[in-house]
């Protein structure tokens, strides 16, 4: 252990802080610092302040964390050895991701006028696993997985998602940034009920992101129009309680930072090349 | 974090679905990166692009859910800021200023606020600011989300090590918000 650590004077607030040695700090106090739980027991009461330091560590993805997509994915297409029947079906794979991005693009179309800032803004990235621990356990949202289960019977549904051939076809997946993120809570819900589960996982992915975390799904999806239909899409798995969490509602983020998310974000979208 | 749809996207990636790996790369790029920052700070960009490499040659050899990828993949992280000896050549000048005023959102802050990006980076030079043991296992407590018994496998310590590591880290930390105002 380094000798570097704090001196007594210096930690008045800290019960044992007296000891020279330190104990083991028990699993569950730093799961409870995580998930924003008070520290109960009493000996590490004095460490809870630093749990608004370890959310923050958590926070969503930011701008710069998301440049380096394109050299991943030409390392991953770059890749030697695989089975072609493996490719053949990894194509197959990637027109139907390619058609849900066409309907979901043209779903949001439709929507983008009133989406706005909205969508423009509420592009986070994708949580971590802790953070959205730490937001289950301090905004009520759902914990990491999403609970809906392949299989599981919802109810009868068919959003009235537009026809459209693909547009791209080097599409990889639902572009979850930009006014098309309205169109993935439709997306999702396809998905969900018609598609893969690698297509839902990547759906359910991209709506996360859009939303700012598989928190704001319900939120984010309950502020979208769904051209055609009049039933809601949102999925099953999103928590059915927005009210109460203001603070967490995708609306508030804009004005906090609006220099730092460009709305074009060109480099963090999965292009081809 | 991908949940329970793990297997199926990795098989996916597997078999060459660049969509499937974008969501493997998205979910823990941002965590790599963050983690390389407090281990390797003046190469954590170029460590975390060798490290997909590795992974990505990797992939089909690759078995195990999503626990045991999120080990691999910081496993190799830590592989790669080793061979490139560029490990823990780092200490911020002045964390305590990083954590000043400005910089911190207030008792009375919310969520939202907490998870700023300059709270993020003031966060991550905190971390960087302390011994090297007690930065590197909380970071892989935290960021990374591995549990006790893994980070200790990784960092070559004791699970009790580590235990201690962390709550050493930790008060160093809570201190550190306390003096910046942080009083929650």
């Amino acid at each position: 252990m380094s000798g570097w650590d704090v001196s007594d004077a210096d930690m008045p607030n800290i019960p044992g802080s007296q000891q020279a040695d330190v104990p083991e700090l028990p699993d569950g106090a730093l799961d409870a610092l995580l998930t924003g739980d008070p520290v109960t027991d009493e000996a590490n009461a004095g460490l809870q302040p630093a749990a608004a330091l370890l959310a923050a560590l958590n926070a969503a993805p930011q701008d710069g964390e998301l440049a380096g997509h394109a050299r991943a994915l030409a390392e991953f297409r770059r890749r030697g050895g695989m089975p072609v029947h493996a490719r053949r079906s990894a194509r197959r794979r990637r027109r139907l991701l390619t058609s849900l991005t066409a309907k979901a693009a043209a779903a949001a179309a439709a929507a983008a006028a009133v989406l706005g800032g909205v969508a423009a803004a509420a592009y986070t990235g994708t949580l971590p696993a802790p953070a959205q621990r730490f937001a289950h356990g301090v905004i009520g949202a759902p914990s990491p997985q999403p609970s809906h289960r392949p299989g599981t019977p919802r109810p009868s549904h068919r959003p009235g998602i537009p026809q459209a051939t693909p547009a791209r076809t080097d599409a990889v997946g639902p572009d979850a940034t930009g006014p098309a993120a309205s169109g993935l809570c439709t997306a999702y819900a396809h998905a969900k009920a018609h598609g893969t589960a690698s297509q839902k996982a990547v759906a359910f992915r991209n709506l996360a992101a859009a939303a700012g975390g598989a928190a704001k799904i319900a939120a984010y999806c309950a502020a979208v129009p769904h051209p055609g239909s009049s039933q809601s899409s949102q999925p099953a798995s999103a928590p059915t309680h927005p009210v109460g969490h203001a603070s967490a509602h995708p609306t508030g983020k804009p004005s906090s930072h609006p220099t730092r998310h460009p709305t074009g974000r060109p480099s963090s979208v999965p292009t081809a090349h | 974090m991908i949940g329970e749809d793990f297997p199926a996207v990795l098989a996916a990636a597997r078999q060459g679905d660049d969509g499937a790996f974008t969501v493997l790369w998205r979910d823990g790029n941002p965590a790599l990166l963050r983690y390389l920052k407090v281990i390797a700070p003046e190469s954590a960009e170029d460590v975390t692009a060798e490290t997909w490499v590795t992974v990505v040659r990797g992939l089909d050899r690759f078995r195990g859910g999503e626990d045991a990828w999120r080990a691999w993949l910081f496993t190799t992280a830590r592989r790669r800021a080793v061979d490139a000896g560029r490990r823990l050549s780092r200490r911020p000048e002045s964390p305590a200023a990083e954590l000043g005023e400005g910089h911190w959102p207030k008792a009375a802050d919310t969520a939202d606020q907490v998870l700023e990006n300059l709270a993020t980076r003031a966060a991550i030079a905190a971390v960087a600011s302390l011994p090297p043991l007690q930065a590197e296992v909380i970071m892989l407590r935290v960021v990374a989300g591995l549990d006790t018994e893994a980070v200790a496998q990784l960092v070559g310590r004791s699970p009790g090590a580590v235990r201690v590591a962390v709550h050493r880290g930790l008060r160093r930390l809570a201190q550190m918000m306390t003096q910046a105002g942080v009083t929650r």
